[in-house]
């Protein structure tokens, strides 16, 4: 069965596992959302200088900002869910040494 | 203090008492108090140490400097590597004396002294009988067990500490942006290690290649990247998560410490590393290749390593070299010949070579001279300058991991680097600090090593990095001006702070908790609450009156904080969850705080933002996103799975004609009613109101009606938003 929030909403919601990008202004927030909303990803702007993000679209966002000459300030640890390519494909290719 | 006659009576009991009050002339009915009476005074103590030869009590004063028990198997090992022969004869008067004692003064049932005889000295404790300490004077000075080299040496291979740690600096930087993954087997992939081979110095005095490996996987590159990982791990620069080498919390601590401090760490980590193996070392060296992947050779296993078993061996082959007063070159095939046979039950019994003899304890002890120890600069290698035979010597630095005298000293970095206008930097190791290199590789990049300089670049990437990591435009200024040899040009100050303008436009939180107040609950009381949870207030961010963010290391606290408030989570590595309810029939509620982002994403898209957390659908936008040929279609699918209130059939006509694309039918006869679409057929038929209606479904969107009904019929219809011609 699906979960759903029933229509008694507790006191509190824990967005879990999202990252936040934080902009010095909403011009620059404009910006920003601008640049990786060509990503196509599921994001929010929350308030005048937030964006929120599921945390696994990371390194989409800081590939984007990178080819775009830009390295923001890095906070945390990244979630490290998946790994871009698949470990079994180096076993195989390498196999032999 | 008690009586060292109380302590003999608790070790040896009344027997053997007997025995040590005759050798005192002492031969009474009750020795053990004729013993207290004679050894109370320590005059008379004093006494009996002074009467003893000096060969006797040099020993003593050694057992006593030890300060502790040892095995008589150990103390005898002890003994020797102190430069002396002789045990027995040397321990023997001491015990029969009881100034030694022999035995567990924990021990709960008393051991005569003649059973000690009788199952060996070699088997038992043996230290200094309280109340004896201090009384021996100095030990006789150490000597040389070692015949000392007298041809000159010349020197093979010198690898300088810095440059270890330089190897190690790299190695951390390396991982710290791109995660090394792991095969099955634990070992790194080929492809990460490749990519991090030319971070890499390694430098043979006299080697024959160039300044870069041609394979930087050869067997030497592999040895070496596979101990610096290792290493690496050992120190707690690096760690495994999951399949992937991470750096570790405390990546920075040790670059932090004195050398004083960081020397004996290293030299520590590298005996106690896992996954480096000197065995398997020898065995890459032997083929001349580097091994295959999958066999476990430089595997970081969970459970420990391929040489997680040589951490004692190898402690105790170091142990042995401390205490053989190496000055200078020494022979290594003789050093190794003695290490082994004293340490030959030890290894015998650990080190998993097989098959087993002389020959593979000689090679472990060799390779742990040859290999493990140069590898971080504690012993220098070389050869006779006559006959060739290896030889190596403990490096100043070596002296100071290994707890010897030392005059090692680190450079203060003063001077060591030339920042030019073009915004490369050369760094001149012999000047230069693990401090000042720690910071370079914080913000410049290395584009070139070679055995005594290093050039670095600053770059926008690089120095934004930097500045990701805590420094900022004055603080990397301040260090240049502090290590350069000339002052820094100011173009490189105008673009240092250039760029730091650009990175503090923007600060990503990479992972953690977005928590939003809601319902009755007061959001300050929420957000005071989330925050009293994190300790380092910039690990927090309060983005509006009821959203907090809070990195991914404080989930548990959050939980914890948040226990009175209930609050529900939604997790975006899981299944989004429905959050939406209904307004009216085009407008939905998407509840502040507690709609998944991922719905509301969507729904900004496709809707306008009106207020009171309603959004209106909008058919333009709609068509827009999900494209006009069926739009409509993709925003059911869109609603059906996020919405918390349902979305039943009446709701999709409803909202079908709400956003001007009403469904149609049409009366074909008076007892047959047909729907444009087989999609609105499915929807009529699952509405409940107009069952009694509908004798039967005919087809997809066709239906036989009750006769004489169709007219309430149509009515009904008209009222969920149907158009019904006639």
């Amino acid at each position: 069965m699906r979960p759903t929030l029933s229509k008694q909403t507790s006191g509190a919601v824990i967005h879990r596992n999202v990252a936040v990008i934080a902009c010095d202004t909403a011009a620059t927030l404009a910006e920003t959302s601008k640049k990786i909303g060509e990503l196509g990803l599921d994001l929010v702007m929350i308030g005048d200088r937030h964006i929120v993000i599921p945390a696994r679209f990371i390194p989409m966002v800081l590939g984007r900002f990178k080819e775009l000459g830009q390295f923001p300030r890095l906070l945390g640890e990244p979630l490290f869910d998946h790994v871009d390519e698949p470990v079994e494909a180096e076993i195989s290719s390498t196999e032999n040494g | 203090m008690s009586n060292p006659a109380e302590e003999l009576l608790k070790i040896y009991g009344q027997a053997s008492l007997a025995k040590i009050a005759a050798v005192h002339d002492l031969p009474g009915l009750d020795p053990f108090l004729e013993l207290t009476d004679h050894l109370a005074a320590k005059t008379t103590r004093q006494k009996m140490v002074d009467t003893l030869p000096d060969d006797v009590r040099g020993f003593l004063g050694f057992l006593d400097e030890i300060g502790r028990r040892l095995r008589g198997e150990r103390l005898k090992k002890r003994w020797f590597l102190h430069g002396y022969d002789g045990f027995e004869e040397l321990v023997d008067p001491l015990l029969k004396q009881g100034i030694a004692l022999a035995g567990n003064l924990g021990a709960r049932e008393a051991l005569s002294l003649e059973t000690v005889y009788e199952q060996g000295l070699m088997q038992h404790w043996i230290q200094v009988t309280p109340g004896f300490e201090g009384l021996a004077g100095n030990p006789p000075p150490a000597r040389e067990v070692l015949e000392k080299v007298v041809d000159p040496t010349e020197s093979t291979l010198l690898r300088r500490v810095l440059l270890v740690e330089l190897n190690l600096l790299s190695v951390t930087r390396f991982v710290e942006r791109n995660a090394v993954r792991l095969n099955r087997d634990g070992s790194p992939h080929r492809t990460d290690l490749k990519a991090m081979a030319p971070l890499i110095v390694e430098r043979p005095k006299h080697g024959d290649r160039g300044e870069t490996i041609v394979d930087p996987l050869a067997v030497d590159g592999w040895d070496l990247i596979t101990f610096l990982l290792s290493t690496a791990v050992a120190l707690g620069l690096v760690e495994r998560r999951g399949d992937l080498l991470r750096t570790a919390n405390t990546c920075n601590d040790y670059f932090g410490k004195s050398a004083t401090d960081r020397w004996p760490l290293l030299e520590r980590a590298a005996e106690q590393q896992r996954t480096w193996s000197e065995i398997d070392a020898m065995g890459w060296f032997g083929a001349g290749e580097p091994p295959l992947t999958g066999q476990g050779h430089g595997g970081f296993a969970p459970d420990g390593g391929r040489a997680a078993i040589l951490t004692g061996p190898r402690g105790s082959v170091i142990a042995a070299l401390r205490r053989l007063n190496l000055e200078d070159w020494f022979d290594v095939e003789e050093t190794t010949r003695t290490i082994a046979s004293l340490e030959q039950t030890y290894l015998r019994n650990v080190l998993p070579v097989v098959p087993m003899d002389d020959k593979a304890i000689e090679g472990f002890v060799a390779s742990v001279i040859s290999l493990l120890l140069p590898h971080i600069g504690a012993v220098e290698l070389g050869k006779s300058q006559s006959n060739g035979t290896p030889r190596a010597r403990i490096t100043e630095v070596g002296k100071a991991m290994l707890g010897i005298p030392s005059t090692a000293e680190e450079p203060s970095g003063k001077g060591a680097i030339l920042v030019e206008p073009t915004f490369e930097i050369t760094c001149f190791l012999d000047l230069a600090s693990l401090q000042l290199l720690y910071d370079l590789s914080r913000f410049a990049e290395v584009i070139k090593t070679s055995e005594r300089v290093v050039r670095y670049r600053l770059t926008g990437e690089s120095v934004q990095w930097g500045y990701a990591k805590g420094y900022n435009a004055d603080s990397i200024f301040k260090s240049l001006t502090r290590y350069s040899s000339q002052p820094v040009p100011p173009a490189v100050k105008f673009a240092l702070q250039d760029w730091e303008r650009l990175h503090r436009r923007v600060t990503v939180f990479l992972h953690g908790d977005l928590v939003a107040a809601t319902g009755k609950a007061d959001p300050e009381v929420v957000q005071s609450g989330v925050i009293f949870a994190v300790e380092n207030r910039d690990h927090a961010d309060r983005i509006d009156a009821i959203h907090t963010f809070v990195l991914g290391a404080y989930s548990e606290g959050v939980d914890r904080a948040l226990t009175a408030f209930k609050p529900r989570v939604i997790d975006y590595n899981g299944p989004i969850v429905p959050s939406l309810v209904w307004a009216e029939a085009d407008r939905l509620r998407a509840p502040n705080g507690a709609t998944d982002l991922r719905i509301l994403s969507t729904l900004q898209s496709v809707a306008t933002y009106e207020d009171d957390d309603q959004y209106r659908l909008d058919i333009k936008k709609v068509n827009a996103v999900f494209g006009d040929d069926d739009g409509y279609a993709s925003l059911i699918d869109f609603l059906r799975s996020s919405m918390a209130s349902g979305f039943t059939p009446e709701r999709e006509l409803h909202l079908k004609k709400a956003l001007g694309q009403p469904a149609k039918a049409k009366v074909e006869t008076m007892e047959v009613l047909t729907l444009l679409s087989a999609e609105d057929g499915d929807r009529v038929a699952r509405i409940s109101d107009l069952q009694p209606f509908i004798v039967t479904r005919l087809g997809p969107s066709a239906f036989r009606v009750v006769p004489g009904t169709i007219a309430k019929m149509v009515t009904v219809l008209t009222k969920l938003g149907v158009q019904t011609a006639k």
